[in-house]
């Protein structure tokens, strides 16, 4: 999958798990960016990735996901 | 050596016109005696526990990088940890686990009579060992690569103004400043020194003089009942948030002077509309620490429990905080009713919007704070109570005897009534501004009115009301 194709595929996650439809999301895109981004919401996010990539993400990745820059580069890591 | 003491101002000024009179690949040496110095003029032989603690941490970390797999790296990581503590579990859990034990063999008729040993808490080792562990764990996650010079690294471990109590700064953040070279600037200095102002006027003025009304309160709880306790209760939390953010302010100032910059660590938290957001304004250092090493790893290994990983994360977390705390049980209800409500506001996130949304923002968010500020203020009163029967009759008194008024008045008269209209006159006047103050501070062009009189009454109210019997930081214990 290319980037670009990660990238609308994860706006499209976002906006299901935020109930948003109006969300963007961007390179530099943190959690203080998006309304309602906490605990419960980053682990239904993540646990949601998981789900629509057919992927795993494991402790030593979750370090890593400042941004969602961050998260395009492991989903492209782990798929290719 | 206290930063509310002559000594230390004067090692400051030394240690400040020496850095500058140095050359940059010289400075690092002089930092790093500076802060073995500052740490030693406690207790010269604990400088072996830091040391040890720094060698450990320096050559584990190397090897984690080198390690040709993650069971090897996993390894060397947990060997780390183990040591690291190992040292501070032994000095803060030692004796009551000995003490334990020896109740309970005793119990069964096993005679077991070792008193344990006559240790003392090493100063601010919970904090360098924090700092480093973080350390640790970011390079094990290769979110770093370790720091090959030792020099650098015992500096970032040790660096004087936070070794003793925070801020607990994350290696990318302070050991490339380390390799920076700062000139003399009199906008930092200047900065650094308004920092020390107010922290020194929190320290010596507000937090200082409360004390005794404190104690007064928390040391005769059986004489007492709701409206005093609660009295009691509210000047502590003014004199924890006081003496705490003072010593973090401080600590800022004397970096920033040297060219430093720490992160804040606290953001007036009583203005909190809930404990979630407490927690972000709250020894923020230490808040995003356990985020970030403790509970985000803790929640992602359990995240197939969905929201009960939450749960999990949260009640493991502030166990933990609340242990950390010391062996009294009543710290370990400091810590659950923390869990408690930010599992509550997990819960009802929604609700509460629901709620919001229904009444004018300045009454919700009003209500709310005032809700937060109690709860926050039951939860304080754990941590200074004596013991568990004390916090039972705390609780009794603030849920019985609340509007109990008369003894209001005998608490005020043991304080004598001039000294304690005085010293809450101060601290209320403090609460009023303290959020003003500060933007002031934190401007780096000071209008005339600030620069003449502000800051001027702030030093006139230290000479004239500071308490200057060097009262230790409470944070210090930890």
């Amino acid at each position: 999958m290319e980037r670009t194709e990660i990238k609308d595929e994860l706006n499209r996650v976002f906006r299901k798990v935020f109930e948003d439809d109006t969300i963007e999301i961007h390179n530099s895109t943190t959690a203080g960016d998006i309304d309602n981004w906490d605990s419960m919401t980053h682990l239904m996010l993540i646990t949601e990735i998981e789900n629509h990539f057919s992927l795993t993400i494991g402790g030593m990745d979750i370090m890593h996901l400042h941004n969602v820059g961050n998260l395009i580069d492991l989903i492209d890591k782990k798929l290719n | 050596m206290l930063f509310n003491s002559f000594e230390f101002l004067l090692f400051f000024v030394i240690v400040t016109v020496l850095y500058f009179s140095l050359a940059q690949k010289f400075r690092w040496i002089l930092l790093l005696a500076a802060s073995y110095y500052f740490y030693m003029s406690w207790k010269a032989e604990y400088i072996v526990l830091l040391l040890f603690t720094t060698a450990v941490s320096y050559y584990m970390s190397i090897l984690m990088e080198n390690a040709e797999n993650l069971k090897k790296r996993r390894f060397l990581l947990i060997i780390s940890l183990i040591v690291n503590l190992g040292v501070l579990f032994f000095f803060k859990y030692f004796n009551f686990l000995n003490d334990t034990a020896r109740d309970v063999l005793n119990t069964f008729s096993i005679d077991y009579q070792y008193e344990g040993l006559n240790i003392l808490l090493p100063l601010g080792i919970s904090f360098y060992t924090f700092q480093t562990i973080g350390y640790n764990l970011d390079v094990f996650y290769s979110v770093r690569k370790p720091e090959r010079h030792f020099g650098i690294f015992a500096l970032y471990v040790s660096f004087f103004p936070q070794l003793i109590a925070g801020p607990i700064e994350r290696s990318q953040s302070l050991i490339p400043q380390f390799y920076e070279k700062h000139k003399i600037n009199r906008t930092r200095i200047y900065q650094g020194l308004k920092l020390m102002l107010w922290g020194f006027f929190k320290k010596l003025v507000i937090a200082d003089r409360l004390v005794p009304l404190v104690a007064e309160g928390f040391d005769n709880v059986n004489s007492y009942g709701g409206a005093t306790i609660l009295v009691s209760t509210f000047l502590f939390a003014i004199q924890l948030y006081a003496d705490f953010s003072a010593y973090s302010e401080i600590a800022k100032g004397v970096a920033k002077i040297l060219g430093y910059d720490l992160m804040d660590n606290f953001n007036h938290p009583f203005i909190s509309k809930n404990i979630t957001e407490f927690w972000r304004r709250w020894h923020i250092s230490l808040s995003f620490w356990l985020r970030d090493y403790l509970y985000t790893p803790i929640l992602f290994a359990r995240k197939k429990w969905g929201k009960w990983a939450i749960v999990y994360a949260l009640l493991i977390t502030f166990l933990l905080v609340g242990i950390w705390h010391g062996t009294k049980i009543t710290f370990v209800f400091l810590g659950l009713l923390q869990a408690f409500a930010l599992i509550y506001e997990m819960f009802t996130k929604k609700w509460r919007q629901t709620i919001a949304n229904k009444m004018p923002k300045f009454l919700y968010n009003g209500v709310s704070m005032a809700i937060t500020f109690l709860y926050i203020l039951y939860s304080f009163s754990f941590f200074r109570s004596n013991s568990l029967e004390d916090s039972i009759l705390i609780t009794q008194a603030l849920f019985t005897s609340l509007f109990d008024i008369n003894d209001l008045m005998v608490y005020i008269s043991e304080l004598d009534n001039i000294r304690f209209i005085f010293t809450i006159s101060l601290t209320l006047l403090f609460l009023i501004t303290d959020i003003w103050v500060f933007r002031q501070i934190k401007k780096e062009n000071d209008t005339r009115f600030i620069l003449y009189i502000l800051y001027p009454l702030i030093l006139g109210s230290i000479l004239l009301f500071g308490y200057f019997g060097e009262v230790e930081f409470i944070y210090f214990k930890f």
